[in-house]
């Protein structure tokens, strides 16, 4: 079984209540996602709270992780990761869970696609690394930081829009630079 | 895509990952998301971005493993979300294990339900456990039983309003000369009801009894067993369970 079945069976019998289950995932995984947690709110008392909110919230919503078409690590990291930034704002949630917002969910990857997506995944860094370093850090910024567009203008003494239309081209080079 | 002229497509690719990075106005995002609503391709931009993002993320931010005190904080916090009305999938299913030698394989089993969207709040979600009584009248059930290992069985039950249940076989069949029959579980006190037995046809329609469709509701399971050729001599189960799911509300 690869790792990704193995995160599925487990999150499928999460979503079935079994908390040896859950016990599993949590071992499996909350290195990762408290590595995530520390990053985005620094302070290791917050993060440690919040990883806590985060295994809560996938204990809830494990039936619902097929809808939104994602690989087991994705799910998870993305779980954890806006959770951290909700922590960090103190306006309300920057992103919602996806599968709240669009009921009608694309449909998930094909095996194919998904293997794809694997792939791509392998090159996010590479393609990072070929955008101009002050650009990628604002990539990194937005996500990992929780920074908004004015915070990434002021770090980067650059204007508001000058900010914008930098990032929204990096994206675009980023999803080029994947897709080739 | 077709349908969206191209010159579209950088702006709403854009306006995806700035979605999925958060750095969407409150205005934006809300514009944003009620566009979502109706629009799947949208949403599959999103999530395309938000697994770049997650690549990204575990690419580049070191494990650090957590106090091991958190573990025990979160099983603790676990333990105020409402406890299960009916027994967990697998126990519901013990009957089962004195059935042939097949335990090993029950053991083995891939178990899961896979959840159709349901337009709700987050706080205000149906447990997949609450018992029936819950569900308004006209509720389409549906679960995909996962597929035993080995047994090779894609298969999507939908329970319509009126009672039919339309049992969809996307991959595998009966081995030769067995049949499958579906069956309602309802707990491990009650013995399985036989719902029928599957057709060779990749679609089968079942309608149960009056008194029968009345026992479904949201985390009654449904399982496929292995059968002889019309289905069980006995009314009981008499071969390995070869694919599980429960039902939810779609």
């Amino acid at each position: 079984m690869s790792d990704r079945d193995h995160l599925e069976t487990l999150i499928a019998r999460v979503a079935l209540r079994d908390r040896e289950a859950f016990s599993a995932l949590y071992r499996a995984t909350s290195a990762k996602l408290f590595g995530i947690c520390l990053r985005v709110l620094v302070d290791r008392a917050r993060a440690e709270e919040a990883l806590q909110e985060v295994y809560v919230k996938i204990w809830n919503r494990a039936d619902r992780y097929r809808v939104t078409g994602h690989s087991p690590m994705t799910w998870l990291i993305t779980v954890a990761r806006n959770h951290a930034i909700d922590r960090l704002r103190a306006a309300g949630p920057a992103t919602a869970a996806l599968e709240d917002v669009a009921p009608m969910a694309a449909p998930g990857p094909t095996p194919e696609a998904s293997a794809i997506a694997a792939s791509e995944a392998r090159r996010i860094t590479a393609c990072l690394d070929e955008l101009p370093a002050d650009r990628a850090d604002a990539v990194r910024g937005a996500y990992l930081e929780g920074q908004s567009y004015q915070d990434l203008a002021t770090r980067h003494a650059v204007p508001l829009n000058t900010m914008k239309t930098w990032l929204r081209r990096s994206l675009l080079t980023l999803k080029e630079c994947l897709s080739r | 895509m077709t349908d969206r002229p191209d010159d579209q497509m950088p702006e709403l690719e854009a306006r995806a990952a700035e979605y999925a990075l958060g750095l969407l106005e409150a205005s934006e995002r809300a514009a944003f998301e009620a566009q979502l609503r109706d629009d799947p391709v949208l949403a599959r931009l999103v999530t395309d971005w938000q697994a770049r993002f997650a690549s990204m993320a575990d690419a580049e931010v070191a494990p650090v493993t957590p106090p091991a005190r958190l573990e025990a904080a979160i099983m603790d916090r676990l333990s105020g979300t409402p406890a299960p009305a009916r027994a967990p999938l697998w126990d519901r299913v013990a009957f089962w294990r004195g059935v042939s030698a097949l335990s090993g394989a029950v053991a083995a089993v891939a178990v899961g339900v896979a959840v159709l969207p349901m337009v709700e709040r987050p706080g205000e979600r149906p447990e997949v456990d609450k018992p029936a009584e819950g569900i308004p009248p006209g509720t389409i059930l549906m679960t995909h039983l996962l597929p035993v290992e080995g047994s090779g069985l894609g298969l999507a039950i939908t329970r319509e309003p009126g009672g039919a249940l339309q049992v969809l076989r996307v991959a595998g069949g009966p081995s030769e000369g067995r049949a499958q029959e579906v069956w309602l579980v309802l707990d491990e006190a009650t013995p399985p009801i036989s719902l029928g037995v599957l057709g060779e046809e990749p679609l089968t329609t079942l309608t149960p009894e009056a008194d029968v469709a009345a026992l479904f509701g949201v985390g009654a399971a449904i399982a496929i067993s292995d059968e002889p050729p019309g289905g069980s001599p006995t009314g009981q189960p008499t071969g390995a369970i070869l694919a599980l799911g429960a039902l939810v509300a779609l």
